[in-house]
């Protein structure tokens, strides 16, 4: 199998991947605006190329709590929530550093961690990048853009 | 910043909108929604069983006044400052309370308003987010959408 060219973001204690291509813009100096709504782990809002998009802390910034400050990256990431549709929705999330560029290969697979980043309800897969755990997140339904409409149970 | 121009606004036919700001937050409701604004120092602090934080004395029949908190839940709030913005549903008056009010000119309109999936899934009562001149976000609302969002709150016991 050949292997798969991924990003590898860095949203938290532990690592994400997601797939090349998803990857649109890498932003500095995050200029977010918060909200008192959404879910406890997306409560900024961007100013991105005319558009504003949710922005998404694995540690919750937005909140009051100073997370932004270590977490000064930005990632806006392309999603199509539906294959048959010509449609993409923009979403973002911060990052401790710019992306690593990565390769995944078979036979990396890995139990994931205790606790990875975000929901665990979310985690997709997980596998191994040198000796660390990288999640590989469900975005679509994390930003609740897929066809099947959000969840209501968690916030 | 720039305003984004990716969406139309809500009511396109609304000249004017009131802003109500407290803490870092802002929401806009047409004018039209809003039967009148008055300052808080009228307000009454809730009786302990009641869900609403305090009540406005509005002759026979006073108007429960919310704070709007954290997760945009209607949260207790006993202060006299600031202002309430008074609106209605179903011939019931609710009062929203915030630090700040503003009339938003015509020239003065949410622009790039949108509104993620991410941030309904706790369907709070908004149907937009869009950005003022002065590039700060606002929440846009409407009479329609908090009266019974308000009502429901109520019915399930009202705790913020």
């Amino acid at each position: 199998m050949n292997p798969v060219h991924a990003w590898r973001l860095e949203p938290g204690q532990v690592s994400i991947a997601i797939a090349r291509n998803d990857l649109v813009e890498v932003l500095h100096d995050v200029n977010a605006m918060g909200l008192p709504i959404g879910p406890r782990w997306c409560r900024e809002i961007l100013a991105w190329r005319g558009r504003l998009i949710p922005l998404a802390s694995a540690t919750g910034s937005g909140a009051g709590n100073g997370a932004e400050n270590d977490l000064a990256y930005a990632a806006v990431i392309a999603l199509q929530p539906d294959p048959e549709r010509d449609e993409t929705e923009y979403v973002a999330i911060r990052i401790r550093t710019p992306p690593l560029a990565i390769e995944v290969g078979a036979g990396q697979d890995r139990e994931p961690p205790a606790d990875p980043v975000f929901p665990r309800e979310y985690l997709l897969a997980c596998f191994e990048d040198g000796e660390d755990p990288v999640a590989v997140i469900d975005l679509a339904r994390l930003f609740a853009v897929n066809a099947g409409g959000p969840p209501q149970s968690i916030d | 910043m720039n305003a984004p121009e990716s969406a139309a606004l809500p009511h396109p036919g609304t000249a004017t909108w009131v802003l109500l700001q407290w803490d870092d937050h802002r929401i806009a409701l047409p004018s039209a929604d809003v039967e009148r604004i008055e300052q808080a120092g009228g307000l009454r602090a809730a009786l302990p069983r009641e869900a609403a934080a305090a009540w406005l004395a509005d002759g026979d029949r006073p108007i429960p006044v919310y704070r709007l908190g954290e997760g945009l839940r209607p949260g207790s709030w006993s202060g006299t400052t600031g202002f309430v913005l008074i609106g209605q549903h179903e011939n019931a008056n609710w009062g929203l309370w915030g630090d700040g009010v503003r009339i938003l000119a015509a020239d003065e309109q949410p622009r790039g308003t949108t509104w993620p999936a991410v941030f309904a899934r706790r369907r709070p009562p908004i149907e937009g987010i869009g950005l003022l001149v002065d590039g700060l976000p606002v929440m846009i609302s409407r009479a329609a959408l908090i009266g019974p969002w308000l009502a429901a709150h109520w019915a399930r016991g009202g705790k913020p």
